[in-house]
């Protein structure tokens, strides 16, 4: 009993060591350079974007776990607005929840099935997951009092789930790579 | 890393059921017959696809051209910096719609039964 309450003294003093504190806010500060420079990217739509700053929430998930990743999220996607000056905009409201639910996605898949299923398929499942938060809350926020009948949001579906999966492949693909080179310093 | 066999699996299955999608909701929709045109939510326009026409709408905020040519709609001009409403078009089927946000302009696709109108506006 004294030993598992140690070993929880000593897991709570991990979890909040500055060497971790650090560790986050580099990944925080590097999340949020990725999400502020892609956003004046040209796009083939205005909605459909790569999503290169899930690398970091990836990469998390692998190295430390889904709450700091989720943390990283979180603040990646506030900051990121108030740099933008999208604060509270939908722009923000749809990849602050998009954001959240594809780390928790990613967090749950990597959880139950890694390594069967790598981060690339993970991280196709999260920027899944992104897009049908997205679809469900600007159809919520939006176009709900538009009445266009549910068929207009079902056709949007097939776009929606094959556009994430190359970016889930190539955000999989980068941070894996990202993950070899830093597995020492973990 | 090298994809495993899961992963394939799951893109896989995300393309054939995209693809289940796609083809399912083509069976289901009809050709419409009607546009609706609306500001916000009140209908300014309803015209019968089949006619063609050329039909400007306006709006407190700007303009746009509405195009019915072949049995499809689509948005020709519009004085937005974006032109996202440009790139939804065109439409032909029943339930398909376009969206200018800054104009609030909704163009949507019905199919109604036959009317003896040829076109109504209010």
């Amino acid at each position: 009993m004294s030993q598992t309450l140690t070993q929880l003294q000593s897991n709570q003093v991990a979890r909040f060591s500055s060497r971790k504190v650090v560790q986050l806010g580099v990944f925080t500060a590097l999340a949020l350079m990725i999400h502020v420079l892609e956003a004046p990217l040209p796009r083939p739509l205005p909605w459909l974007k790569l999503g290169l700053s899930n690398i970091i929430p990836l990469v998390l998930i692998h190295l430390m776990g889904v709450g700091e990743a989720l943390v990283v999220t979180f603040l990646r996607t506030l900051l990121g607005a108030f740099i933008l000056g999208s604060f509270l905009s939908p722009g923000f409201i749809l990849s602050f929840c998009g954001g959240l639910m594809s780390t928790l996605m990613m967090g749950l898949a990597y959880r139950s099935l890694y390594p069967k299923l790598t981060l690339i398929g993970i991280s196709v499942s999260g920027a899944l997951i992104h897009n049908i938060t997205q679809l469900l809350i600007a159809y919520w926020l939006f176009f709900q009092t538009l009445h266009l009948g549910d068929l207009s949001l079902i056709m949007l579906l097939p776009l929606l789930i094959t556009s994430a999966i190359p970016a889930g492949i190539l955000v999989g693909y980068l941070g894996s790579a990202v993950c070899l080179r830093l597995k020492e310093d973990f | 890393m090298r994809p495993s066999r899961l992963d394939a699996l799951l893109i896989g299955v995300l393309l054939l059921s995209s693809l289940g999608i796609f083809l399912g909701v083509k069976l289901v929709s009809a050709a419409g017959t009607q546009v609706e045109v609306y500001r916000g939510e009140t209908l300014l326009h309803s015209l019968p696809l089949h006619k063609e026409r050329l039909l400007p709408v306006n709006s407190q905020q700007g303009r746009l051209v509405l195009q019915i040519k072949d049995g499809a709609a689509r948005i020709t001009e519009v004085d937005c910096p974006r032109q996202v409403c440009r790139s939804m078009g065109p439409i032909s089927q029943a339930g398909q719609a376009m969206i200018c946000l800054p104009n609030q302009i909704i163009v949507k696709i019905r199919k109604t039964h036959e009317s003896d109108l040829d076109a109504t506006t209010e």
